[in-house]
């Protein structure tokens, strides 16, 4: 098939994609606010109805950090190490917690026993959730620091002073 | 971003307009809008046709004294 050729000039280039970048993070928190706002509504037995979204949801965010990763990409504003890893954690512990809270919560019959049920789900879901984003976070970090040692060694520069 | 006042002269010492430089060049007049308002940053290669274009060099249109 022929291609096409591109009918944009370099600006044009540049706002599509800043446009496309827009619209893919839109797309990215969206589906991670209607995930949550399935499963808070629908309880966790929804399983069926959120699987569609779900699997958008982790092809978007296997892709980006895969491509990250590969290009020798971490991020534009945290310098990457233990203390950003510990805090991205925290959040996603924090907000995982509180989301398995009002699910439990909203379960249990809105009550004392149901706050009691709920706070112990939180504890354990925020816990394993930290463990679980840490523990990736750190195996993410290790191979981003190897690729980008290699990309950089790699460099036509070094060939050449060798 | 400083506004690119060295390429409207050179423009209108070549007599064309925003629009034939734009054409010349290979983007829309848009994007030379941008530059000559100094809120779009070219690519070398841009830059270089631009310069090709206007007959100057990169030094007389691009480089910007402190």
């Amino acid at each position: 098939m022929k291609k096409r050729k591109n009918k944009l000039d370099e600006m044009q280039e540049q706002k599509l994609l800043h446009i496309e970048s827009a619209g893919c993070w839109i797309a990215f928190i969206g589906l991670m606010l209607v995930i949550a706002a399935q499963l808070v509504y629908y309880g966790e037995d929804c399983g069926e109805q959120i699987i569609g979204e779900t699997i958008v949801f982790l092809c978007m965010g296997c892709y980006i950090v895969t491509a990250c990763v590969k290009n020798g990409v971490w991020d534009r504003k945290y310098e990457p190490g233990f203390k950003v890893n510990f805090c991205a954690s925290l959040i996603a512990a924090v907000a995982s917690g509180v989301l398995k809270f009002v699910i439990v919560y909203r379960e249990n019959g809105t009550n004392e026993t149901a706050a009691n049920a709920g706070t112990i789900a939180m504890i354990s879901i925020g816990v394993s959730t930290f463990i679980l984003c840490f523990a990736l976070l750190s195996i993410m970090l290790l191979i981003y620091r190897w690729r980008k040692n290699r990309l950089e060694s790699g460099l036509p520069d070094d060939q050449e002073d060798e | 971003m400083a506004r690119n006042i060295p390429i409207k002269v050179a423009r209108a010492e070549k007599d064309m307009t925003q629009k034939a430089l734009a054409e010349a060049v290979g983007v829309s007049r848009q994007t030379m809008n941008a530059i000559e308002q100094g809120e779009y940053n070219p690519t070398i290669k841009l830059c270089r046709s631009i310069c090709r274009v206007l007959g100057k060099s990169l030094d007389e249109l691009f480089w910007e004294d402190e």
